[in-house]
């Protein structure tokens, strides 16, 4: 039987689409519903390493879904702060006003549609006005990368479990030796 | 203690921190003291990587807000529920995954609700919130403690199996 193919491409692939997700101004507000591009990213980094694999190598595990989940989280932590400090580098004050302007379009939509409250509209205007101030930095890339290091691997790694729970095909049931714990 | 008792006891200890955590937050910034302070800044600080915390869609202890939404943290605390039901409902031994229906069963419900709220179909309340937030995170945990007893596993056999070979490569 053939080796599995190696973990690294559909890792870094999946890591940069993690990455892009969460260091892309406004996309990146994706992540406010319980990581779901993070989550995303690990089912997609699954599915990438599931179409490498054919039926002539050794079966795809969930310990697959697990580890490119984790390593997956862990790139995409370091592309988000790459992408985050690129744009410091290079927009500095004018990427603040693009973005507050951007996020007052999407506020005031937010507002006509009805679906929020007014307060939490205020709130939701003060929270971003005082997460740019403190996001714009280099201090606050370095921050932002040491908790998407923690918080990344977590979630994909979710992600990728789940991308295996959801393309895995069904065997026809056989008995499984269950490893004994070690002693 | 076999394997898959220990895994299963180490990521309801890791999830009970987290949800600990997400009301430990508000408490340590009321009763903390100066260190307490500190340290509900660093959890809402991390947090805020996760949810967007806003105070009119959050539950408040003492004040002051949770570290989470009120959806997210129904989803957390449903989560380490169906952890700690999972013996009960499935057994320790069960090892098989569920179809993955349940797992459209259990999401479809809270992405619908947070969807039409966003997009000004339907108002969704706290009522609706924690209901479906509960709603997926149990039909996660479900979903994937499973997956995960399953892969630590799989990740020790092969780790002892590698140890047996190069020992055996030793002693040739």
């Amino acid at each position: 039987m053939l080796d599995k193919p190696s973990k690294w491409r559909p890792a870094l692939l999946g890591g940069i689409a993690i990455g892009l997700i969460s260091g892309i101004p406004v996309i990146s507000l994706v992540n406010c519903c319980c990581c779901a591009g993070i989550l995303g990213g690990g089912v997609f980094t699954y599915y990438l390493y599931r179409e490498e694999h054919t039926e002539g190598m050794i079966p795809l595990e969930s310990s697959d879904g697990l580890i490119l989940g984790i390593m997956a989280g862990l790139i995409g932590a370091f592309v988000q702060a790459i992408i985050h400090g690129f744009l410091i580098l290079l927009f500095a004050g004018a990427q603040e006003e693009l973005m507050r302007s951007i996020m007052g379009k999407i506020i005031d939509r937010l507002e006509k549609s009805g679906g929020f409250p007014s307060d939490a509209i205020d709130q939701m205007r003060d929270q971003i006005e005082s997460s740019m101030k403190e996001s714009n930095t280099m201090w606050g890339v370095m921050l932002s990368l040491f908790t998407s290091l923690i918080i990344y691997p977590i979630f994909a790694m979710l992600g990728g479990l789940l991308g295996y729970g959801i393309f895995r095909t069904k065997k026809p049931q056989q008995t499984q030796s269950t490893p004994t714990a070690p002693q | 203690m076999t394997l898959s008792k220990r895994i299963y006891t180490g990521l309801l200890l890791a999830v009970g921190l987290w949800c600990l955590a997400i009301v430990a937050a508000p408490v340590l910034q009321v009763y903390g003291g100066m260190p307490g302070q500190t340290i509900a800044a660093a959890l809402y600080l991390g947090f805020a990587r996760i949810c967007h915390q806003i105070d009119g869609r959050s539950l408040h202890v003492f004040s002051e807000k949770f570290g989470v939404c009120i959806r997210c943290t129904s989803i957390y605390f449903s989560f380490f529920v169906g952890l700690v039901a999972f013996p009960f409902i499935r057994g320790h031994k069960a090892q098989t995954i569920p179809d993955r229906r349940w797992l459209i069963v259990g999401i479809v419900p809270m992405v619908l609700d947070a969807f039409l709220n966003d997009s000004g179909i339907h108002q969704s309340g706290d009522t609706t919130r924690v209901l479906t937030g509960s709603i997926a995170g149990f039909v996660l945990a479900l979903y994937v403690l499973p997956l995960f007893i399953e892969a630590l596993t799989q990740l020790s056999s092969h780790r002892n199996r590698q140890g047996d070979s190069r020992y055996a490569g030793q002693t040739q």
